[in-house]
């Protein structure tokens, strides 16, 4: 397969921040060669899975475009996205590749009203003429929602609730037609009660639009409940990449192990028995030469500490861990 | 008789905000007519969506009550050396001395309690400063610190760093330390894991479960998240729009839900294997300045019946301490 069958298509991507003064400099490897691809006509939910401090936010923001990757390529539709660089290629891009955003308090204006906000970014991308009707519009475009323009009328961002409000900022998102989705923790400001409703939208984003969605998040059971592939990142790499109910239902890799365990699940069946051991200082662990995990992993060899892990392919998923580079370790 | 065997008592407790902007006046109910006891020796759970009121119910039983926050009706007692406290008959300065070192309290947000531009250990001092009378020496005090901190397995660098160059879970445990130095009887820790991934969250609540273990001390969790409480819970409060619907140890709550509402907290999370459709709540949790009518969640409730919009259901016992308000419980229709 060429890469111009591939609606994303990154590799080796690398974003480097320098932190500290001029004489104490340390780079900080937010992004580190992560490459992964997502194909054409087939419509997927890719979940980016980690903790704070992971690089999943960074690498979000690089497939935006929004910031430049130190080294790297990233193409969508097999087109350089950093070769972007008329005002008319870059409003290209980002109708075909649309955010949403944690906080959908933030995302909307305090003092605008939330319909004038899905209005204009109708006129600006010239989805709909400048002089076209709002109510008409915004009716027939809320209905494929299952939103009611009369819930929203006239209405301020404070007046509506959190679900209600992120479920616009998904619609507004969707204005362009956009095959690309790239969510950024769509769901942690939301309700429990309501969670599920936004996560259900996605879904059905996928299956009824042919919509692609990046759904980064660190909660990982609704992650296992959509997607179709899930990567798991720690400090900047990806440690493990593959189907979901691989991943996320037989973990391979240590980290993912320890992740999968400490999901608090509502049910009486797992109580957590055994304790575990926490990173102290997250700096230590983004400079560590070897395997960023080697502080804590149960499972640890010297190796670990002195070489960075190869990728290797194990059962329809790639583990970066150095438990997998003998032949004879079984799995 | 009162049975002892409570630390607080909370009789039909009503506290409201009062607001007056711009002429329009609000009353908004965020706890209305609450009854329930701690209990010593155990984890409590206290579990609902924002805007159910959980948070305001803490603040009264600190007594933390300023304006626009009032209570409008009913008593909290303490119970101290077998002594029951009214706690709204006390002075401000009677209050002081019980915080920290009986009633202590773990916030949502670390670094808000944690001075920025001071080291861990300076904070401690200061936090010492203001509440203990009776003077401690500067080694004497250094030596509890440290002693403190090993025992809860912490780290004793951190008593010289800033607060910036921890993580947030480090910080967290610090609170928690801080929060813990005088081994109160009773601590409260509003959502204390909000902030905080999977893994940091799991470390969190190990703390906080081995201290309730070792000082046989009682720990109120407020969370809105059903997967802490039955990891670490022994008996969970739902509150739904300023009451609590149901009380019970967290076995029954999770084997067996009365009220509706905790039946779908309960169903409608995702579970790793399991990949069948879940579904939300209907509608939106309603505004406390203008409650429904009868039972708060009869507008949301699949299995409403006539009577829940027009009687409010009492909190009844339906035996072993398991208690719900729903008419659904005391056999439909009476």
């Amino acid at each position: 397969m060429k890469e111009q069958d591939k609606l994303l298509f990154v590799k080796n991507l690398t974003k480097i921040f320098t932190i500290g003064s001029l004489l104490f400099k340390t780079k900080i490897y937010a992004v580190n060669n992560v490459s992964f691809e997502i194909e054409a006509g087939k419509p997927e939910i890719f979940t980016l899975a980690g903790e704070s401090g992971s690089g999943k936010s960074t690498l979000a923001r690089m497939l935006l475009g929004l910031i430049k990757p130190t080294f790297g390529t990233i193409q969508y539709k097999g087109k350089d996205i950093s070769k972007i660089n008329s005002q008319k290629e870059w409003l290209l891009f980002s109708k075909e590749v649309q955010p949403i955003f944690q906080n959908p308090f933030e995302t909307f204006s305090p003092l605008n009203k939330v319909e004038d906000y899905l209005y204009d970014t109708a006129k600006n991308y010239n989805i709909i003429l400048k002089t076209a009707d709002k109510s008409i519009f915004l009716k027939d475009y809320l209905n494929i929602f299952g939103l009611s323009y009369d819930e929203i009328k006239g209405r301020y961002p404070h007046e509506l609730s959190g679900g209600q409000l992120q479920r616009l900022s998904i619609a507004r998102a969707l204005i362009t037609n956009p095959s690309l989705l790239i969510a950024d923790e769509p769901v942690s400001m939301i309700d429990a009660s309501l969670r599920m409703s936004i996560v259900n939208l996605f879904k059905e984003l996928k299956d009824k639009f042919g919509v692609n969605v990046i759904y980064i998040t660190h909660d990982l059971a609704t992650a296992y409940y959509i997607s179709d592939r899930i990567a798991i990142m720690l400090r900047g790499n990806i440690v493990e990449m593959g189907p979901v109910e691989k991943v996320l239902g037989s973990p391979l890799h240590p980290y993912t192990k320890l992740l999968q365990q400490s999901i608090p699940e509502p049910t009486l069946e797992s109580r957590w028995d055994e304790e575990i051991k926490l990173s102290t200082m997250e700096e230590k662990e983004f400079t560590m030469i070897g395997c960023k995990f080697a502080g804590r992993c149960p499972e640890v060899k010297d190796i670990c500490i002195k070489e960075e892990p190869k990728e290797f392919l194990i059962d329809e998923r790639i583990v970066k861990c150095h438990l997998y580079s003998s032949p004879l370790v079984k799995v | 008789m009162i049975n002892k065997n409570y630390l607080i008592r909370v009789e039909n407790l009503k506290a409201y905000y009062f607001t007056n902007l711009y002429g329009i006046k609000r009353l908004i109910k965020a706890v209305d007519g609450v009854s329930f006891e701690i209990h010593n020796n155990e984890i409590l759970g206290i579990a609902g969506e924002s805007g159910c009121g959980k948070t305001t119910l803490l603040k009264v039983l600190l007594g933390i009550i300023k304006p626009p926050l009032s209570v409008f009706e009913g008593k909290v007692y303490y119970l101290i050396n077998h002594e029951e406290k009214d706690i709204f008959s006390l002075s401000e300065n009677e209050f002081r001395k019980l915080r920290w070192k009986i009633v202590s309290y773990i916030p949502q947000g670390s670094m808000s309690v944690l001075n920025p531009i001071r080291k861990i250990k300076d904070t401690f001092k200061d936090f010492m400063k203001a509440h203990v009378q009776e003077m401690i020496s500067e080694d004497d005090f250094e030596n509890l610190l440290i002693e403190h901190l090993e025992s809860l397995g912490l780290p004793l660098e951190v008593l010289n760093s800033y607060p910036h160059q921890l993580s947030g879970g480090m910080r967290q445990r610090v609170t928690i330390a801080l929060s813990t130095l005088f081994r109160p009887r009773i601590i409260f820790a509003d959502e204390p894991t909000t902030a905080l991934d999977v893994v940091v969250q799991r470390g969190v609540l190990q703390l906080l479960k081995r201290i309730q273990k070792e000082h046989k001390n009682t720990i109120v969790i407020v969370s809105h998240d059903m997967g802490i409480h039955a990891h670490t819970s022994d008996r969970i409060a739902i509150m739904y729009a300023g009451k609590i619907i149901e009380v019970a140890s967290t076995r029954d709550i999770f084997s067996n839900p009365l009220h509706p509402y905790t039946k779908y907290l309960i169903n409608s999370l995702p579970k790793i294997g399991d990949k069948s459709f879940k579904s939300s709540i209907p509608g939106t949790p309603p505004f406390l300045a203008n409650p429904p009518s009868g039972c708060r969640f009869h507008e949301r409730c699949s299995e409403v019946m006539s009577i829940c919009k027009e009687s409010v259901p009492e909190l009844k016992d339906t035996g072993n301490g398991h208690k719900a308000a729903c008419f659904l419980v005391e056999g439909g229709r009476s």
